[in-house]
């Protein structure tokens, strides 16, 4: 006896599709319309509220955040200070990267010890950002003071807490968390960079340095200009790890925007939310253009476009 | 082929539906406690405690408490008996603002829990009823809140919504061992010697000026403290110990010594601004000569609450932080900014330094310290022996007066100011018999029965005025016996009022920060550490002008 398979019908099929693809993207989709979508929608609107903390309501209330972040920018140095300290930490990012770059070649090349090396750079990022954070402070305010001590016979305070080196110690970590990524994807990228490229420059006579300047570094300027691209629109949400050291209490010094909105937030009673959401609405109209304008560069200078 | 992949298919959906049941049933049993199972045979209402300074201990001894005492009693048909099912986690209240309405929780105990936020939003529900109703020991919880708790609770429209979970105050535990020891009494009689010769001599009047009361031989004015502190240092003991992670921590002295020298309405005006004030009348700085404070006696009003950020106390306060803070003998060396300095060192170091020959005085903490430091005690026995049994440390009352004699006359009563806003609610959504037992529960807390079980068990007080019993009392450890002694004998009051602009301020208002040209300090440690700053520089550095003031709160000035 024959048996005759049953072919699903094109409706059918479609069908089956649908709901296998359905089931898929409903869950993460709903997550993105409420965790996304409803809560920035939700931040625009009390960005021009106000808290009424003995009724319990928002009230709409025109541009009156709006003029309190302009009264604070005014009188308050601490918020240009933040905004400094964030831009300071965007350009360190960035001499940072191409000084990433010389790494990753070496790393790509698969030179001597590459393989340790690109191990140990990422390390920070297998430990929680945490634990590295109290390593680092146990280090700072425990075994330096007390080496320099031993050398010196001085007694010193802590780098996380001498005012003169606070900002330094926190960028270092910042930098020394973040390597491991740069590195781990420039590598990966010059690594999908077509051999017979590098083989043809080897033949003409290019020494290395010439075929990381004029082959590779130009071959993942995608990458890089991601990584620029995304460093702009976190200047203003960084936090460089404050919070891991110092809690709420870090020194105003050494704040980012990042940090103060985060701080704000975590600290605020109701009636601050309204003008902490007017600042963060405020600080993606600056961002956002910003952000375009940069892109728009970057793709022109693309030498791969 | 096709039936494998169909298998494999079948049973990859199999395991992430079963995984999304199991993630459901994990939120069910963790927001519902953890591991107890939950017997169908009884009513269940579910308890949130937030698993900090105090414990919970206290919580699993009422519960065992109220569940025999309603094991016969029916709240549900075909059901006998009640099943409190607690969740004790570290969840702050801030994380719980929103979620809490719709948690399985009925009860929330927790600190930092922003009163006027909570009520507003809904969250908790109206206990008036409760709180006025007389309870099985005769008592309405109503009688045992203090004027100033009942005003406090009351402020926002009159109705009750939380009930104080436990009281905490900010400032400095010492140690009497260490203090009758070494003789470091003031004497009632000067002629010799300022400090007593032997513990049998007649000591000081203290701070409050009376005599016999917990305070006596305690330095009565700044000038007497930092004569103590140089005698500490002649015999080779170190004066303060604080948590140097935490700057924080270095201001409870601050909180501490300001309030009393304030007074209970001075130190109230920094939350009513004069409003329902019985007095609003404070000393103001208003400009320094020679580096002296020149000092104008000023009502306080809203229209004027800038003021308040110049008041002599708080000048003066930061005048004995700067000394303290600017002298390397009067503190342990690791207080001064070690970020590894947490808490819980500083704890361990206080108590471990007797026992090591290396004795601190005083530690600057809160009154909930000695539960926390309960693992560090433990230690120091099993590493001393008996010489670390039964140690005897007391809440130091500060001095209100800066200098010259203090008697009767001029004495200051202890201002504590009960600051850790923590509270005891009720979920407004409750209903049915969950909520009738969530009503029973609270009035069993607050009743003396379950006062008495929550002191014997955390050796702090409520925040309600109560009776201990006599085996209540025989649990507590000294310290808190001591604790309980000065509270008596001071005025507690309570960071809340009933002014609009106080309730839509409250994070912003109370702070000690300081601005000096471009450089903002928000803690005077950190602008103190070194002699980066004066005292009389981070004071003028806390003055807000009027057109700051009416930029940022005019609208909320005079709306009540």
């Amino acid at each position: 006896m024959r048996i005759v398979k049953k072919i699903p019908t094109k409706k059918r099929a479609r069908r089956q599709k649908l709901g296998f693809y359905l089931s898929i993207v409903t869950l993460p989709i709903l997550q993105y319309c409420i965790f996304y979508i409803g809560v920035n929608i939700n931040s625009i609107l009390m960005a021009f509220q106000s808290y009424d903390a003995m009724t319990g309501e928002f009230y709409f209330d025109g541009l009156v955040n709006f003029k309190r972040i302009a009264y604070e920018f005014g009188k308050n140095d601490q918020l240009w200070n933040a905004l400094l300290n964030s831009v300071k930490y965007y350009g360190i990012s960035i001499l940072l990267m191409i000084a990433t770059t010389f790494f990753a070649f070496y790393v790509a090349k698969k030179r001597r010890f590459s393989g340790m090396f690109r191990v140990v750079a990422f390390i920070p990022h297998i430990v929680s950002n945490i634990t590295m954070a109290l390593l680092f402070k146990y280090f700072t305010e425990d075994a330096y003071p007390a080496l320099v001590e031993s050398l010196t016979g001085k007694e010193v305070w802590g780098l996380l807490v001498d005012p003169d080196t606070v900002y330094g110690a926190i960028i270092f970590f910042c930098i020394l968390c973040g390597f491991g990524t740069q590195m781990m994807m420039f590598s990966n990228a010059m690594s999908a960079i077509d051999n017979s490229i590098s083989e043809a420059a080897l033949l003409d006579g290019v020494t290395p340095f010439k075929e990381f300047l004029y082959i590779d570094l130009p071959m993942i300027f995608p990458t890089i200009s991601t990584f620029v691209i995304v460093g702009i629109a976190g200047i203003f949400t960084n936090q460089m790890s404050l919070f891991s050291f110092f809690g709420v209490s870090a020194d105003p010094s050494v704040w980012t925007l990042g940090y103060y909105l985060y701080k704000g937030i975590k600290g605020a009673a109701m009636s601050e939310y309204p003008y902490l959401a007017a600042l963060g609405v405020l600080f993606t109209l600056v961002v956002v253009p910003i952000t375009f304008l940069v892109r728009h560069f970057l793709n022109k200078a693309d030498p791969t476009a | 082929m096709k039936i494998a992949k169909r298998i494999i298919g079948l049973t990859l959906s199999v395991c992430f539906i079963l995984s999304m049941c199991t993630f459901l049933t994990g939120c069910g049993t963790s927001s519902g406690g953890g591991a107890i199972e939950v017997d169908n045979d009884k009513t269940q209402m579910y308890v949130f405690s937030y698993n900090g300074g105090v414990g919970n201990e206290w919580l699993d001894e009422t519960i065992k408490a109220f569940e025999a005492k309603y094991a016969n009693t029916s709240f549900e048909e075909g059901k006998m008996g009640v099943q409190i099912i607690p969740d004790k986690q570290k969840m702050t209240a801030v994380s719980m603002l929103d979620s809490f309405p719709n948690s399985t929780y009925d009860i929330i105990f927790n600190e930092n829990l922003r009163y006027n936020d909570w009520a507003a939003k809904g969250n908790l529900l109206d206990i008036s009823d409760l709180v006025k109703e007389v309870g099985d020991d005769g008592k309405t919880i109503e009688s045992k809140l203090s004027d100033n708790k009942a005003a406090a609770l009351t402020a926002r429209d009159g109705k009750y919504y939380a009930l104080p979970h436990y009281e905490a105050f900010r400032g400095v535990v010492y140690d009497i061992d260490l203090f009758e020891e070494n003789n470091l009494y003031f004497a009632a009689d000067r002629t010799y010697s300022d400090f007593i010769l032997s513990s049998t001599e007649q000591r000081s009047a203290g701070p409050d000026g009376v005599v016999g009361t917990t305070d006596d031989g305690l330095p009565a004015t700044y000038e007497e403290f930092f004569k103590l502190c140089d005698y500490m240092v002649q015999k080779g003991i170190t004066p303060f110990v604080w948590s140097g992670e935490q700057n924080a921590y270095s201001e409870f002295l601050l909180y501490a010594l300001s309030e009393t020298m304030a007074g209970e309405e001075g130190a109230k005006l920094n939350y009513n601004y004069g409003v329902g004030s019985l007095d609003a009348t404070t000393n103001i700085v208003t400009h320094f000569t020679n580096g002296q404070p020149v000092v104008e006696a000023m009502t306080i009003t809203e229209e004027n609450g800038y003021l308040l950020r110049q008041t002599e106390a708080k000048y003066r306060a930061l005048e004995f932080l700067f000394t303290i803070f600017n002298k390397s003998d009067y503190y342990y060396k690791d207080s001064m900014g070690k970020l590894t300095m947490s808490n819980k060192e500083a704890q361990q170091t206080y108590v471990f330094s007797k026992l090591e020959n290396k004795p601190i005085a005083m530690l600057i903490e809160g009154t909930w310290w000695a539960k926390e430091a309960a693992d560090s005690v433990e230690l120091s026995i099993s590493a001393f022996g008996d010489a670390a049994k039964n140690r005897n440390f007391g809440w130091m009352a500060m001095p209100g007066v800066y200098s010259g004699t203090v008697d009767s006359s001029n004495g200051k009563t202890q201002v504590l100011n009960d600051c850790m806003n923590c509270y005891c609610g009720i979920n407004a959504k409750s209903t049915g018999a969950r909520l009738e037992v969530a009503k029973l529960f609270v009035k069993f807390c607050y009743s003396d029965e379950g006062l008495n079980i929550f002191t014997k068990s955390t050796g702090m007080l409520r925040g309600v005025n109560y009776e201990l019993t006599e085996d209540t009392k025989a649990n507590l450890s000294s310290f808190y016996r001591n604790l309980i002694e000065l509270r008596n004998e001071s005025v507690i009051i309570t960071p809340m009022s009933s002014s609009v602009l106080f309730i839509n301020n409250e994070t912003t208002l109370t702070a000690y920060e300081s601005y000096w040209n471009s450089d903002q300090y928000l803690f005077p440690v950190v602008a103190f550490r070194g002699g980066q700053k004066s005292a009389v520089d981070y004071f003028k550095g806390m003055a807000m002008t009027q057109q700051d003031w009416e930029a940022t709160y005019g609208r909320y000035i005079n709306q009540n």
